[in-house]
């Protein structure tokens, strides 16, 4: 068989010109790398335009902000007032209790759709008649909109009408403000999150549970092993990896969450759901302090991106762990 | 150690019977090998002994005890698979240990926190680690208890997944073509070292394979099947040297037995093709049968000896002996002989200078070697010459 070099020329006829005309071969190389370079640019110049206009100048602007006492009624005309803001900001209950809403939302939310979820993604992964069915009633949720959930929730929470304090009437329970009681605000309001947003996590993890082979839990089977010990030796370790990961998305979606909670409780009852995302929007537009609102959302910022350090840590940490064995 | 029987046991997937009338009784301490092409059931025969696939019908017993419905982890058995099916998350010492460990498990252990420590616990116990460190010096594997299966060799994953099915000490070892996944070279040795195991520790196994080499090497006794029926049961020997049917005599052997059609008249066979004299006196009453004759028992004819005239079309060199495909009879008309070919007939034999590409040579064949097999049914016709019978119990 004949072969031919990549300019499609036979070996002897392409290797003699080669040699004769280096230097001008050479010049025409670097040429064709520069131009393979700009391409490459080129390529990835409209995500970097969409992402300088849409992200990084807003990011710069929202901090720049954050050193003004901007009001909404004049954006762009606010003097410059130093760490001001931010040192109000940190001095004031507010924000702190902001912080622990935030905090208590996020860890409530991840920790609901995670075990919701991987307990849904373990049900429908087992073989049982109406099992496709099942699958997408539970994928359903995640398929709705966000505000018919929330506008939903909101009859269902309803005191006087709502389905659940109905329901509980008929057991002879009293009603319960869900969403106007402190002490049920904020589990209200994890409740709606939660049933909007484990179809995602069930629907990951049972990615990751279908490429488990059959043979490991057979092998489980044989050495002894229950369904529980079957899950936690075997199958958990296995998804290990994707729960971190799932864990991570839902963090941060759960602290920039906006619509679920705005809609439901606007922050109340007594600020017990005001997370940091509804603060900076309450500061901005309700109390039309841009200044300030900025200054919450960059320290919003640096708290996502704590968090998000902090997993990706752990995700190198396992990943040196896994390759050292 | 148990006795197993299988009596008329059927497996069916939607209707669709994969095993049918499984009939067999297999000693104690034996190495039983399951034979059969790729998808003639034989792994499912083995899932059935192993509890992990439901019998359809029949009854298999351990010892006179109907087993059909009892759990795997109560039949005092281990399964190696295929695959291997090492955990791989856990290191080759806890893979190995993980039998004792879920054996020393109790159902309270369950709770939150406890289970954690009580394995723990368990897995330091002194008759663990050192029930653990027992079979990985058995199996050579003390320097690699530490490492994860990913990065282990193919014959060192196997080796594991044979220590975790030591470690409990079972009654019967299940093997379902644990050597498939190895080089040439690496399955030879681990064909030794598995029946080394099994002498040692002498216990019943069940070997599940597609290859002839590993049946005959390994086995005490192996059950021939195809599309889910028994086709033969017997010792290597019996099986080699006494095929039940044609499709044994073919399956078995590399390459298997020649089978000529032919036609006995007056105790004379000769090829139904080119019409050359097979045997003669042959105990055979008039009619068409198979000729079947080892490539090993033919030979090319020596001077002056008779024989049915070949002519050689292939030559396979395999180092110390050579494989010649030989056509029966010869395109040469003048010599009296049709040009009508029969079929290829193979011979191992030495090499020798007329076995080139085309060149006419005389077969003389062992008489004693020579089986005949029914025309129509494909079964082996009752002894000729005082051949025996087959041993096996095809029930």
């Amino acid at each position: 068989m004949s072969y031919r070099t990549v300019d499609g020329a036979p070996p002897g006829r392409a290797s003699a010109p080669r040699e004769a005309h280096r230097p001008a071969r050479g010049r025409g190389t670097r040429s064709r790398r520069r131009a393979g370079r700009l391409l490459g640019y080129a390529f990835i110049a409209p995500a970097v335009l969409y992402l300088v206009v849409f992200l990084v100048v807003p990011l710069l602007q929202g901090i720049a902000m954050s050193f003004t006492d901007a009001k909404l009624i004049n954006p762009t005309g606010g003097d410059p007032v130093g760490v001001d803001n931010y040192a109000s900001t940190l001095t004031a209950d507010r924000f702190w209790n902001s912080l622990l809403a935030t905090v208590l939302y996020t860890t409530a939310t991840v920790a609901g759709t995670v075990v919701l979820g991987t307990a849904a993604a373990v049900l429908v992964n087992r073989a049982f008649r109406g099992r496709a069915l099942l699958r997408s009633l539970l994928a359903f949720p995640y398929a709705m909109p966000t505000v018919a959930v929330a506008l939903v929730f909101a009859w269902m929470y309803n005191q006087s009408n709502g389905a659940f304090n109905r329901g509980l009437g008929i057991l002879g329970i009293g009603e319960t403000g869900w969403l106007t009681d402190p002490d049920w605000g904020m589990a209200s309001v994890v409740a709606a999150t939660v049933w909007k947003v484990f179809p995602f996590v069930m629907l990951v993890v049972l990615a990751a549970l279908q490429s488990v082979s059959a043979e490991l839990y057979e092998a489980a089977r044989i050495d002894g092993a229950d369904a529980l010990n079957t899950f936690r030796s075997i199958v958990l370790p296995h998804l290990a990896p994707t729960l971190r990961i799932v864990a991570l998305l839902m963090t941060i979606w759960s602290i920039r969450r906006f619509e679920i909670i705005f809609l439901l409780t606007g922050g109340g009852p007594v600020e017990t759901t005001n997370t940091l995302v509804i603060n900076v929007y309450r500061t901005a537009f309700s109390d039309q302090n841009l200044g300030v609102a900025a200054t919450v959302g960059a320290l919003g910022l640096v708290v996502s991106l704590a968090v998000t350090c902090v997993f990706l840590l752990v995700e190198r940490r396992e990943t040196k762990r896994e390759e050292a064995l | 150690m148990p006795r197993m029987v299988f009596d008329q046991v059927t497996k069916s997937f939607g209707g669709d019977p994969v095993i049918a009338d499984f009939s067999a009784e297999i000693e104690d301490r034996e190495f039983l090998v399951l034979l059969g092409p790729s998808g003639c059931g034989k792994s499912t025969m083995l899932r059935m002994i192993a509890g992990l696939a439901d019998v359809t019908g029949g009854a298999i017993s351990f010892d006179g005890e109907v087993v059909n419905d009892l759990e795997p982890k109560e039949r005092e058995i281990a399964f190696v698979f295929q695959s291997y099916a090492l955990y791989p998350h856990m290191t080759v010492a806890q893979n190995i240990a993980f039998p004792l460990l879920m054996n020393a498990f109790r159902p309270w252990y369950h709770l939150p926190v406890v289970s954690a420590v009580m394995k723990r616990a368990i897995a330091r116990r002194p008759e663990v680690a050192e029930r653990v460190a027992e079979v990985a010096r058995t199996l050579e594997l003390t320097d690699y208890l530490d490492r994860r299966p990913k990065s282990l060799s193919g014959g060192q994953r196997q080796r594991v997944a044979l220590a975790r099915s030591l470690v409990r000490d079972p009654s019967l070892y299940l093997l379902d073509e644990p050597l498939s996944n190895l080089d040439a070279k690496l399955r030879t040795q681990m064909r030794s070292e598995i029946s080394g195991l099994h002498r040692r520790v002498r216990k019943s196994f069940v070997y599940v394979t597609h290859d002839q080499v590993e049946a005959m090497t390994m086995a005490t006794r192996i059950i021939v099947l195809d599309a889910g029926r028994i086709q033969q049961i017997g010792t290597p020997e019996e099986i080699y040297g006494e095929p039940a049917n044609t499709f044994v005599a073919k399956f078995i052997g590399s390459p298997g037995m020649n089978l000529i059609p032919a036609t006995a008249a007056d105790g004379r066979v000769t090829d139904a093709r080119s019409g050359q004299v097979l045997d003669r006196g042959a105990d055979l009453a008039d009619g068409d049968y198979l000729f079947g004759i080892r490539p090993e028992a033919a030979r090319l004819a020596a001077d002056g000896e008779a024989g049915p005239a070949a002519t050689v079309t292939t030559v396979e060199h395999l180092g110390g002996e050579v494989v010649a495909g030989c056509e029966l009879g010869e395109p040469d008309a003048e010599a009296g002989l049709t040009v009508d070919l029969g079929g290829t007939v193979f011979i191992r034999t030495a090499p020798h200078p007329s076995l080139t590409g085309r060149g006419r040579v005389r077969l003389a064949f062992d008489r004693g070697a020579v089986r005949y097999f029914r025309a129509d049914t494909g079964q082996r016709v009752p002894a000729t010459r005082g051949t025996p019978q087959p041993q096996g119990s095809i029930r």
